[in-house]
């Protein structure tokens, strides 16, 4: 379904979108970065982060309706488990400042070394997460 | 306040919706696969990511080149250079979470769209964690160094 070729444009598309807030907005396209933002009323910039979110379920919503079969309906883990993921990838996020898009797109793109340090970070443990994970019988 | 201040965040966030869709990234076991070094390992997340990183780092450079020749507000460029224990132990439980569950935050916002009871717990949750105060404090407080 998903050849090479669409995943790499895809990529593209992804350095795109975000290089365009960037280069039009000045602001960082990190996605955990504009969720805490969003709703925790601190910054005086709270619009543009609703307007990005509001983007960003749009064009959900239209992939949704273009390739259904992008999307996953079923949990992947028995909910419990995706709330133990969704508590573990906030705190992470904000503890470490960012997430996949900030530190592994955003910060990477531009070498930073925090960054660096945290995407090798993630994946390591994410690795070895996983690794517990089905070595104590979760679903792969 | 004019379009462009509107019109800007509204499409990058829709074409980010529209990359990860397409890119596989809304499909856990795209984002599981990279991590699944001991079973099934698989390069779709880096060939994804490559190409992100590429062209993201050229729109830091316009983004920058534009700064320097016409002026404006300074970038939301994170400016932090500090290695620390904060940053490692971040990483290290966001890797747990992404271990467990193959989901991140922009494609699980974005997978809230197909209405999916695990995407509307995941965010939940995530929107909680991105809120707690005291796993800052303990972090702050051990000042933990590496």
């Amino acid at each position: 379904m998903f050849d090479s070729w669409t995943t790499i444009a895809a990529g593209a598309l992804f350095g795109a979108g975000g290089g365009l807030l960037l280069v039009g907005s000045g602001q960082t396209p990190g996605i955990s970065g504009i969720v805490k933002g969003a709703l925790s009323r601190k910054h005086g910039d709270l619009a543009w982060r609703v307007v990005f979110l509001l983007g960003l379920l749009l064009g959900g919503r239209l992939a949704w309706t273009l390739a259904p079969q992008a999307f996953v309906l079923h949990a992947p883990v028995a909910l419990p488990w995706v709330l133990v993921s969704g508590l573990c990838i906030g705190v992470g996020a904000r503890l470490a400042n960012g997430c996949t898009s900030g530190h592994g797109v955003c910060g990477i793109g531009r070498w930073s070394p925090r960054s660096l340090v945290a995407t090798a970070t993630f994946t390591v443990s994410g690795a070895i997460a996983h690794l517990a994970w089905t070595a104590f019988g979760g679903a792969s | 306040m004019n379009a462009a201040r509107w019109l800007v965040p509204a499409a990058s966030g829709c074409l980010l919706a529209l990359a990860l869709a397409f890119g596989g990234l809304t499909r856990p076991e795209v984002v599981i696969g990279w991590v699944d070094w001991f079973g099934r390992w698989d390069l779709q997340l880096l060939a994804f990511f490559l190409p992100a990183t590429v062209v993201y780092g050229l729109a830091v450079r316009l983004a920058r080149w534009r700064l320097k020749r016409f002026g404006g507000p300074e970038l939301g460029l994170s400016t932090s250079r500090n290695i620390d224990g904060r940053l490692v132990l971040g990483a290290a439980i966001f890797g747990i979470g992404w271990g467990i569950g193959g989901a991140c935050p922009g494609p699980a916002l974005v997978s809230l769209s197909t209405g999916a009871p695990w995407a509307v717990v995941f965010v939940a949750a995530m929107v909680l964690g991105l809120h707690l105060r005291w796993p800052v404090a303990i972090a702050q407080r051990e000042t933990i160094s590496i």
